[in-house]
């Protein structure tokens, strides 16, 4: 029934092709296309999106991830009809309210209260319904004395409160919301939550447009992965969340081994090799979550080291480090070390959660205390398992469950 | 192959023009409140420049000896710059009205028109304290209002046409190039002496006149003078030549915005 479609995207491409300097020629080219045909100049080939093509049925919430510069941005705008796709055909049924950075028209010198009219208006919403919701808003955002204060006074979590304050209480079919869930107190951003699947529920169609896997997973019934522009997996939230992590992981590691090949050279060192090995010895790219590994890293010292002390640390994606280790304080004592060395640092267990990590290497001379060296990004490997837990690490636990009065 | 894309929005109709006159008000009060809030002089800033210019003009009207017969030079340059400076300012406004509404205009799709539209209202809203201040002056001087004062309406209507239609030009252009804004202030101050504000229209050499009432602000700006001043109905020959260039910089600018304007989110 193609009357419970909301959103119908046929070969979609994109392209800036008036960018921000644009020759007269280009000018003329948008004027009169049918007159002024011919080659695009240079850059203006570069697609934003490529031959994109989704159906978003009434009601379903869509996650859209990607990395950077993936044309997640370009792809909302052009579902909000605020840029014209360059190619191909996109159909949208149903009142759009795009939430993209939610500041949209926001004066700073005028006070929360006028702002939210000035909102209001933006998106069609007449003054007196405005006057009506108001209260709901006033409350929403939880801005107090400061509703009435002008905007330029606010911290950036304020703007965005009163932003997605007055967005989610205008009814419309179809939210667009783009990384607006990174501002804010939890408390906001389980309320922001609360609220979308409220709008969700009463029947609209959420694209969600984040960095944050968290949010996707929670939210999102949906996940369509973009990379430069095209659609590389599309499927169930979860799927989405595989294919986006694998996706990262490949860039990751043709990164890395581009860079291992030009060999990482420092003034004190020249490594030679690293590699994450598990207890057959064989070398791994993922690790099961809580199974025991190792990492080796092979180097060659450029001079006579007196006392060396090494530093592994493993960080997970968000650069967070999960575990720091210090060769001496675990034992390692080395005296007098100089030309090419193997170092293992081997973990009988971790509690690393799902994930993509990185390996970062320091040595430090001990007498001195002094850094010699900090390589970051030297190797990096997945833990990879089943199940939906999150986090920053595995825990595995006990759960009980039983009556109040059988409890003793 | 269509070289360009289609984007279908299909909604039901909500009275497409009150949400339109409902988003110009918006923005203009948020222009009007923004701009002035942290002035010390506020409102009285979109009053200045005709009396600054009033000002200037009857100080070198002393040492130039520009004679405007019997009608008292100060109230002479004035009644020819208020009208002046509303279309100055209309100019100006929608020059930035586009790059001023980058926030709205990268984010929602709202008709783009309503900015040039919306800077050209704003820019009527200060011609009408101008005109507050004007019709003090012709009081001061003893001038009452006449039968031929009710012609005010159609020259305000061409002369903001006028004014709106090449306002889309400038809109348009100066949002890509940055050129037309800043090239913008150079041509204006040219075209006012080649305009009769300083000096009345009968010191124009008669060799210069087929060329000269080629210059659409001529019948704006007579007209007004007509009507306010001598009393008399406009010069229907310089206000034919306003109206029809309103017709013809329309033909340029509205296809001209149109097509550019669905590519003012990538600009801005």
């Amino acid at each position: 029934m193609s009357d419970a479609i909301s959103i119908r995207v046929e070969g979609l491409w994109k392209h800036y092709g008036l960018s921000s300097r644009p020759g007269l020629g280009q000018i003329a080219r948008a004027v009169l296309p049918q007159v002024c045909r011919g080659p695009m100049n240079g850059d203006a080939e570069f697609w934003a999106l490529r031959d994109v093509s989704f159906e978003v049925r009434r009601g379903e919430t869509v996650g859209i991830i990607g990395r950077n510069g993936a044309g997640k941005s370009t792809l909302l705008k052009v579902l909000a009809g605020v840029t014209p796709p360059s190619r191909g055909r996109v159909e949208v049924h149903g009142r759009i309210f795009p939430m993209i950075e939610l500041n949209a028209g926001v004066h700073p010198e005028l006070t929360g209260r006028e702002n939210t009219y000035l909102l209001g208006a933006i998106m069609g919403v007449p003054g007196e319904q405005m006057t009506s919701l108001l209260p709901e808003i006033e409350e929403f955002v939880e801005l107090g004395d400061w509703f009435d204060r002008p905007v330029r006074t606010y911290s950036s979590g304020m703007v965005a409160r009163l932003g997605f304050g007055v967005a989610t209480r205008i009814e419309s079919d179809i939210l667009l919301i783009d990384e607006t869930f990174a501002v804010g107190d939890l408390k906001f951003q389980n309320k922001s939550l609360a609220r979308i699947k409220e709008l969700r529920e009463r029947g609209a169609t959420v694209i969600l447009v984040t960095h944050s896997l968290d949010m996707l997973q929670f939210i999102a019934q949906r996940g369509i992965v973009l990379d430069e522009g095209a659609i590389v997996a599309e499927g169930s939230a979860l799927e989405g969340l595989r294919a986006y992590e694998q996706l990262v992981f490949g860039k990751e590691r043709l990164r890395l081994a581009q860079r291992g090949r030009s060999g990482q050279a420092a003034k004190e060192l020249t490594m030679v090799s690293t590699r994450i090995f598990g207890p057959g010895e064989e070398t791994l790219t993922e690790v099961e979550a809580g199974a025991p590994f190792g990492i080796e890293i092979r180097f060659r010292v450029h001079r006579l080291l007196d006392r060396p002390v090494f530093s592994v640390g493993v960080l997970n994606a968000t650069g967070v480090v999960c575990v720091w280790n210090v060769s001496e304080e675990d034992g390692l004592q080395c005296e007098g070390v100089s030309g090419a060395m193997r170092l293992r640092i081997w973990y009988d267990e971790h509690k690393l959660s799902k994930g993509a990590y990185e390996v970062n290497f320091a040595l430090r001379e001990q007498t001195s205390y002094e850094t010699l060296e900090r390589l970051a990004g030297i190797a990096s490997f997945s833990v990879t398992g089943s199940g939906r837990a999150r986090g920053i690490m595995a825990l595995p636990a006990q759960w009980r469950l039983c009556r109040e009065q059988d409890h003793t | 192959m269509s070289a360009q894309g289609t984007y279908i929005h299909l909604e039901p109709a909500v009275e497409p023009w009150r949400q339109f006159l409902a988003l110009m008000w918006a923005i203009a009060v948020r222009e009007l409140k923004g701009r002035y809030r942290r002035s010390a002089l506020g409102i009285v800033w979109a009053v200045l420049p005709p009396i600054f210019y009033a000002a200037l003009f009857t100080v070198l009207q002393g040492i130039l000896h520009i004679s405007t017969g019997d009608v008292p030079y100060v109230l002479f340059a004035y009644a020819g710059l208020v009208p002046w400076a509303f279309f100055v300012n209309a100019l100006n406004r929608c020059g930035g009205s586009v790059g001023a509404n980058a926030g709205i205009v990268k984010k929602v799709a709202v008709p783009r028109v309503v900015f040039p539209v919306t800077a050209v209202v704003t820019a009527l809203a200060d011609l009408a304290v101008s005109g507050i201040l004007l019709a003090g002056l012709l009081a001061w001087f003893g001038i009452a209002p006449g039968v031929h004062l009710l012609w005010l309406g159609p020259i305000l209507i061409v002369a903001t046409l006028f004014a709106l239609g090449c306002g889309l030009i400038v809109a348009a252009l100066g949002t890509f190039l940055q050129d037309v804004l800043f090239g913008l202030p150079l041509l204006v101050q040219l075209w006012m002496l080649a305009t009769p504000i300083m000096y009345p229209l009968s010191q124009v050499p008669p060799s210069w006149m087929p060329l000269y009432i080629l210059n659409p602000m001529v019948g704006i700006i007579e007209g007004f003078r007509a009507v306010l001043i001598r009393q008399v109905a406009p010069d229907m020959r310089l206000l034919g030549v306003s109206m029809a260039a309103t017709v013809l910089v329309w033909m340029i600018g509205w296809p001209l915005f149109k097509n550019l304007s669905q590519h003012f989110a990538d600009a801005v």
